[in-house]
């Protein structure tokens, strides 16, 4: 008894065109996709001038240098023994509003490193002083 | 029997390229899964890198600054004074206002900016960091 069995058909749809495509989808996705992680840093838009702070808690305006570091009264601190000079003079330092004084020519990535510190260190109220406007 | 030959070639190639196509799926689905496509700027911006960070809002104005003072809204380049007019056209000043500025921006002309928008009497804003590990 001989059994005759059926010879393997041909797929009715060549591979080829299909791989092409997913390849191509590949690398449409692969080059448009993007994984970065952004987030944002909320920066106050209000006028932050030494006028508009309560006479009780008048705000501790910090200069802003080129290298990092941060001025106070005309000297110049690390942040960290700024942070540490403030506490010894100032109780409730944690509350107290940090204006950020940026010299000319400081980079942003400067600035921001220097905001983060502050946070960091536990102080909420940190935010940049923006230039008050000039009448025309 | 050469037609039989052929055939399975034929038969084992088709084998062959099964794992290269299951691979290439899966790539495939995981760059349309985990990746996000966004419009690309028209220029050069790298933003700075905090730790200390919250979520974007998507409902935001976005606005691009590059270090080299080229400014854009939305995706569309604007001169600083052309931007100036667009922001005082938008009527919603409740919109939070997003910067994309670059890191090695002076911080003096983002404080400008900002000075600006509050003359323009909007609200909030923030600046887009990428997150530091």
């Amino acid at each position: 008894m001989r059994f005759f069995t059926e010879p393997p058909s041909k797929p009715l749809i060549s591979l080829t065109p299909l791989i092409d495509i997913v390849f191509i989808l590949l690398i449409f996705f692969m080059l448009a996709s993007s994984f970065m992680d952004w987030r944002v840093i909320e920066i106050a838009v209000s006028t932050a001038s030494v006028k508009s702070q309560s006479k009780d808690q008048p705000p501790l305006i910090v200069k802003v240098f080129q290298d990092g570091q941060v001025g106070i009264s005309g000297k110049k601190y690390s942040i960290m023994s700024l942070i540490e000079q403030t506490r010894k003079n100032e109780t409730d330092i944690e509350n107290k509003t940090i204006l950020l004084k940026p010299e000319e020519d400081v980079s942003l990535q400067v600035s921001i490193d220097v905001l983060q510190k502050f946070t960091l260190s536990g102080m909420t109220e940190v935010s940049f002083f923006i230039p008050l406007m000039k009448d025309k | 029997m050469k037609r039989r030959l052929i055939d399975m070639d034929e038969a084992e190639e088709v084998e062959n390229t099964l794992p290269l196509i299951n691979i290439v799926f899966l790539l495939l689905i995981f760059f349309m899964i985990a990746g996000v496509i966004e419009k690309s700027d028209l220029f050069d911006v790298n933003p700075p890198k905090s730790q200390v960070l919250t979520e974007k809002n998507d409902t935001a104005v976005k606005i691009s600054m590059s270090k080299d003072d080229r400014f854009a809204l939305e995706g569309v380049e604007y001169s600083m004074k052309e931007l100036v007019a667009q922001l005082n056209g938008i009527a919603d000043k409740n919109r939070p206002v997003e910067i994309k500025a670059d890191a090695a921006l002076d911080t003096h002309k983002l404080l400008l900016f900002l000075r600006e928008l509050k003359k323009q009497k909007f609200k909030q804003a923030t600046l887009l960091v990428s997150s530091k590990q």
